[in-house]
């Protein structure tokens, strides 16, 4: 009896595991995917947000704790030649996490929730970044880059994240079934 | 969310966001990217894996593959780079041998006058037939008064002038009243830019005998009298000899060889004042 528990126990440790693994090698993936010149198709020469995207339908699901760690990784990983290194895990860390908190409380994920979700925290999040890297040291070309190249970028990650949450609910939905 | 405030996690993440606000600031105040290279370096096997299955030899147009298509694009851009430069090049050196063959015609005409050979600069819309700025001023030895001529004829006189720059009023200007003669005619006077309405365009010679043979087609020249420029220097061509509203005098309508408006190089006469004016008062 205490064997077969403690198997359980391994077992579920295990498919933990693997759920981890497996959102980071898609955080990965996205970021990847992100960076290549061709790793997905370009509107208006702008490419959506997905590690970001990624993120806030993980928060709105998995708990605060794994939020922010995930917020730690897509943080670093969107700092990779944007930003000096912390300023988006900062942010993120704390918006996601009230996120999660909130998600928990207040409101039923379904798809619409979650892309005006990610509406919201894309537009903070461009904001944030737009302040810190264009607006604070004065760049001449601000407001061109943030209407040419932040706004659409918002569009099309809202845009992408119904796929997104199909995607995400359907991992945790199958790990969640195997850990119960 | 007061339960929230008192949970684990949220004392995890204040111990995140210092940890993460000494990461910020120091990666801020130091420029340091040595964090930012280590994550690259991670992701940097999959991104090359990436890159060359994103770059694999499948033929995709017209049997070409993408690394064939990218190589010809890559030859294509240098080769459109190099006949760029060329262009430019050629666009200089026809600019310049333009400028040196008109220095040149009128070198041989006028063998006495020390010329500086100079680009227009600047022209205000509104006054751009009235006077414009020259690339030489006080340090090339242009003073104020010097005549500016270009190939065509004559242009008008330095007003303004400043270290590197000088401003020069055309005929058109107002401020210079150029001595010109009609050698066909043997009749000189003085012309001034048109101040009539429907005469703005030509330049206006009065006080003509009153059986004057001045006709339209004949050419003017300055006469070398008064102050502003050396004798013989084209200054245009007659298009209407009317009766002067002033007096019974006639007067003539000119238009200058020299389109003040559009002229891009002229020449000023740096020794006409030493070379032409001492000899008149030698004289």
């Amino acid at each position: 009896m205490i064997m077969k528990e403690s198997f359980n126990l391994d077992i579920s440790k295990f498919t933990k595991v693997l759920k981890y693994l497996l959102y980071f090698s898609l955080f990965a993936l996205f970021f990847v995917l992100e960076g290549l010149p061709s790793g997905f198709p370009l509107i208006f020469s702008v490419k959506p947000m997905l590690v970001l995207s990624l993120l806030v339908i993980l928060s709105l699901l998995e708990s605060e704790m794994s939020t922010i760690f995930f917020a730690l990784i897509a943080g670093f990983l969107l700092d990779v030649g944007m930003a000096p290194l912390g300023v988006s895990s900062l942010f993120l860390c704390i918006v996601c996490t009230f996120l999660s908190n909130f998600s928990k409380k207040k409101f039923h994920v379904r798809v619409l929730s979650a892309t005006l979700s990610t509406f919201i925290v894309a537009l903070l999040y461009s904001l944030y970044i737009f302040t810190a890297v264009y607006l604070i040291p004065g760049s001449e070309r601000a407001s061109i880059i943030f209407v040419d190249r932040f706004i659409p970028s918002i569009l099309y990650t809202v845009l992408v994240s119904p796929l997104m949450y199909i995607l995400i609910l359907t991992i945790y939905t199958a790990f969640k079934k195997k850990l119960n | 969310m007061k339960g929230f405030f008192r949970s684990n996690t949220f004392k995890v993440l204040l111990t995140v966001i210092t940890v993460l606000f000494g990461i910020t600031m120091l990666s801020v105040t130091t420029g340091s990217s040595s964090f930012s290279g280590f994550i690259t370096d991670i992701f940097y096997p999959m991104q090359s894996a990436a890159v060359s299955l994103d770059n694999s030899d499948t033929k995709l147009y017209d049997g070409y593959s993408q690394q064939e298509l990218k190589k010809i694009c890559t030859d294509l851009t240098n080769e459109n780079d190099r006949l760029r430069n060329l262009l430019t090049d050629y666009y200089n050196m026809k600019e310049e041998n333009a400028l040196y063959r008109d220095l040149l015609d009128i070198k041989k005409e006028y063998k006495d006058l020390e010329l500086t050979g100079a680009s227009v600069i600047g022209r205000d819309p509104v006054t751009a037939k009235e006077k414009f700025t020259i690339n030489v001023g006080l340090s090339d030895g242009i003073r104020m008064g010097d005549p500016v001529i270009a190939a065509s004829g004559a242009v008008g006189v330095v007003t303004e002038v400043y270290d590197y720059s000088a401003v020069v009023s055309t005929l058109f200007g107002g401020k210079v009243k150029t001595g010109v003669k009609i050698n066909e005619a043997t009749e000189s006077g003085v012309v001034t830019g048109g101040n009539v309405l429907g005469e703005s365009d030509y330049l206006v010679m009065d006080y003509l005998k009153i059986d004057t043979d001045v006709k339209e087609g004949m050419i003017a020249t300055t006469s070398g009298s008064g102050v502003n420029f050396p004798p013989e220097i084209p200054v245009g061509t007659v298009v209407l000899v009317r009766d002067s509203s002033r007096d019974s005098s006639k007067t003539a309508l000119i238009t200058p060889f020299v389109d003040e408006e559009m002229v891009e190089r002229v020449f000023v006469v740096t020794n006409y004042r030493t070379a032409y004016k001492s000899d008149e008062g030698g004289e």
